[in-house]
C-alpha cells in the first residue's frame, strides 16, 4: 500500500530539536542571550530556505553551522579577546560535589577564553560526541583543520591546567 | 601544511578529555530553553517585506554563505550609517512624540546626563578593563541592581542605564550581544546610527561631547526622547562636576548654612582605577542632607583633625556635595570625600577633619540608592552595616 508523504513541516521540525539547539548555542557562545540570538537567527534562515531545501540536505548540521560561523564572526570584529580565568584544578575527578562544580565552573571558563572556532570544535567534540568528519562538514573546514582545532584547544587548555598546578 | 601529527592518546588526555565533558555537560544544563522572541513562523502567504530584518541580515558575510548574524556593532562603519546587517529603524531627524520626561531622572557620566524613567536599573555596558581596546561583556545586558530592589545582580527582567563597568567577574560571552529590554548605555563603544536586531530590538546612538549615548528601545518615542534629553554639561542635574572637585577650592560651605540636599558623586570605575570620570550621581532633600550634616564634618561625634589620609587602598572615589539653598551651580557647598573604611574626609577652613565611617553618616545619602549599589564599592569594608550598600570589587 502507498501513502502519501507529507513533508516534513519546519514547526514539525525544528520544536523537538529547539532545546538541544539551545544546549549547542549556550555551550559555543557562553552566554544566554547570545544563544538565543544564535538560535533565532539561524532558525530564520533555515525557514527562508525550507522549502527549497534539498530532501538529503541536513537542516541540523546546517543550523549548527550556522551558530557556531554567527560566534566566530562576531568574535572576529570585536577582535581577540581574553576572558577572566578562574582557578582552575587538577585534571582529576573530583570525588566531592562542591569540588566538582568547581573544576567544571573553571574548565567552563578556560573554554570561553579559546578561540570560537576551537570552542565550537571542542562542543562538537566533547558535547555532541561528533567524529572528526562531521566537525569539520559543520565548521566548514578540512577533517585536518578540525583535527587541528581540538589538539590545540586540549594543548591550551593542558598548559593552563598544568601551569597552575605548579608549585 | 598542517602541523597536526599523531598522537599518543595518555591517561593525562584522557582525565583532560573528560573533564572538558563533564564541564560541558553541566554547563548545558544552564543553557536557556527558549528563545526570547516567538518561532519563526513559515507562512506561504506572509510578505516577502516580514523578512526585511533577517533578509538584511542576511547580507552581513560571516565566511560562509548560509549564515548570518545578529545586528551588532561593527567597527569602522562610518557614523551614522547603519553597519552591515542593519536595517534604519528609524530617523533622528524625524520629529517623534515626545514623552513627558517630568518624572524621570538624570544620568550622568562623564559630562554627558541624560533623563530616564524613574522605574529603570542600573547595570552595564560592554567594558575595556584590559585597556587594550578588546571588548567583554561582564554584564552589560541586564539590570543588576534595580530601584527598588537593592540586592546585587538578582534584579528581574527591567529596563535599565549601563555604564562600561564590570558588573561581573563571569566575562566572555559576546559583546556583539544586545539588551533585549529598553537600556541605555553610556560609553560604551557604539557607532553613531540606528540598528535593528532580529528579534525586533533596535539600537540607536549618538555621541554628545565625544561619549556615546546608545539607546535600544523597540519604541522610537522613547529612543528619540531618551536620546533628545543627552547634553553635555560641567555640572550635572545633581550637582556633580564632570570631574572630581578640589575639596577646598570648591567648597564655599560656612557654619551658617542650612543643608538642602547632597550631592552623590561617584568618580572612577571599579575595574579601573585610572579613570577619574564622573561615573554615576545622584542626589538626596533636605532631611536626608540635615541628618548627613548632623553626622559627619567639624563638630560630628568622633570628628578629628586630620592632615593626610591614605587613599591608595581605594578603587572609587565617592564625593558627597553638602549643599544648601541656592541653584546647583550657585548655591554654598561643602565637598567631603567618603570611604567606608577610611570615613568621611570634610574640608574645616584651610584644614580638614576626618569623620570615622558610621551607618549614621552613610545611610542618609547611600540607603536606597540603586546607583551607589550597582557602581559603588565603598571600601574594602568589614562592617556589614555598611557593606550593604555598596557592590562588591568585581560585582
Amino acid at each position: 500500500m502507498v501513502t502519501d508523504v507529507q513533508p516534513l513541516s519546519f514547526e514539525a521540525w525544528v520544536t523537538p530539536r529547539l532545546p538541544e539547539l539551545l544546549r549547542f548555542a549556550y555551550l559555543v557562545t557562553g552566554s544566554a542571550p547570545a544563544a538565543q540570538d544564535a538560535v533565532q537567527s539561524a532558525l530564520a534562515g533555515v525557514l527562508e530556505r525550507w522549502e527549497r531545501l534539498d530532501p538529503d540536505a541536513d537542516p541540523d548540521a546546517y543550523v549548527r553551522r550556522a551558530i557556531a560561523n554567527a560566534h566566530i564572526s562576531a568574535w572576529r570584529r570585536f577582535g581577540r579577546r581574553q576572558v577572566t580565568v578562574a582557578d582552575p584544578h587538577s585534571g582529576t575527578t573530583a570525588a566531592d560535589p562542591a569540588t566538582a562544580v568547581a573544576e567544571h565552573d573553571a574548565v567552563w571558563r578556560l573554554c570561553a577564553a579559546l578561540p570560537p572556532t576551537q570552542r565550537a570544535a571542542v562542543v562538537l567534540r566533547f558535547y555532541e560526541d561528533l567524529d572528526y568528519p562531521d566537525i569539520a562538514r559543520i565548521l566548514g573546514c578540512a577533517e585536518a583543520t578540525a583535527r587541528s582545532h581540538i589538539h590545540r584547544a586540549l594543548t591550551r587548555l593542558r598548559t593552563h591546567l598544568t601551569s597552575k598546578e605548579m608549585p | 601544511m598542517n602541523d597536526i601529527r599523531p598522537t599518543t592518546t595518555t591517561d593525562d588526555d584522557r582525565n583532560l578529555e573528560g573533564l572538558v565533558r563533564a564541564a560541558l555537560a553541566h554547563h548545558a544544563t544552564l543553557a536557556p530553553t527558549t528563545l526570547r522572541a516567538s518561532l519563526p513562523q513559515h507562512t506561504a502567504a506572509r510578505p516577502r517585506t516580514r523578512w526585511l530584518l533577517p533578509a538584511a541580515a542576511a547580507v552581513v558575510a560571516i565566511g560562509i554563505p548560509l549564515g548570518w548574524v545578529v545586528a551588532h556593532r561593527a567597527p569602522g562603519n562610518a557614523p551614522g550609517t547603519p553597519p552591515a546587517g542593519t536595517t534604519a529603524a528609524s530617523s533622528p531627524a524625524t520629529p517623534g512624540r515626545h514623552l513627558d520626561t517630568s518624572t524621570w531622572r538624570i544620568e550622568s557620566y562623564a559630562g554627558v546626563e541624560v533623563r530616564v524613567p524613574p522605574e529603570w536599573g542600573w547595570g552595564g555596558a560592554p567594558t575595556d578593563p584590559t585597556g587594550d581596546g578588546a571588548l567583554f561583556d561582564c554584564g552589560a545586558t541586564r539590570a543588576f541592581v534595580g530601584p527598588r530592589d537593592l540586592t546585587y545582580e538578582s534584579v528581574a527582567d527591567i529596563p535599565f542605564v549601563g555604564r562600561p563597568v564590570m558588573m561581573s567577574d563571569a566575562c566572555g560571552g559576546d559583546p556583539a550581544i544586545h539588551p533585549t529590554v529598553d537600556a541605555v548605555w553610556l560609553g560604551a563603544a557604539s557607532d553613531d546610527g540606528t540598528e535593528a536586531y532580529a528579534d525586533g530590538q533596535v539600537r540607536e546612538t549618538r555621541t554628545v561631547d565625544g561619549i556615546t549615548v546608545t539607546v535600544f528601545a523597540r519604541d522610537a518615542d522613547l529612543r528619540t526622547t531618551i536620546l533628545d534629553s543627552a547634553r553635555s554639561v560641567e555640572v550635572d542635574g545633581n550637582g556633580c562636576p564632570r570631574t572630581i572637585p578640589d575639596q577646598h577650592r570648591d567648597s564655599t560651605w560656612t557654619a551658617d548654612d542650612t543643608p538642602t540636599a547632597v550631592s552623590i558623586c561617584l568618580y572612577g570605575r571599579p575595574d579601573n582605577p585610572q579613570d577619574q570620570s564622573l561615573l554615576w550621581s545622584g542626589r538626596v532633600g533636605a532631611d536626608r542632607a540635615a541628618r548627613y550634616a548632623a553626622a559627619a564634618g567639624p563638630g560630628a561625634k568622633g570628628a578629628h583633625a586630620v592632615t593626610t589620609v591614605d587613599w591608595t587602598a581605594e578603587i572609587d572615589r565617592i564625593y558627597l556635595g553638602l549643599t544648601g539653598p541656592g541653584d546647583i551651580g550657585s548655591a554654598p557647598v561643602r565637598w567631603d570625600r567618603y570611604s567606608a573604611t577610611r570615613g568621611v574626609l570634610s574640608p574645616d577652613g584651610a584644614g580638614s577633619v576626618l569623620t570615622p565611617p558610621t551607618l549614621a553618616d552613610t545611610a542618609p545619602w547611600a540607603e536606597g540608592s540603586g546607583g551607589v549599589k550597582a557602581y559603588a564599592v565603598g571600601g574594602f569594608v568589614a562592617d556589614p552595616a555598611l557593606s550593604r550598600f555598596f557592590r562588591g570589587l568585581l560585582g
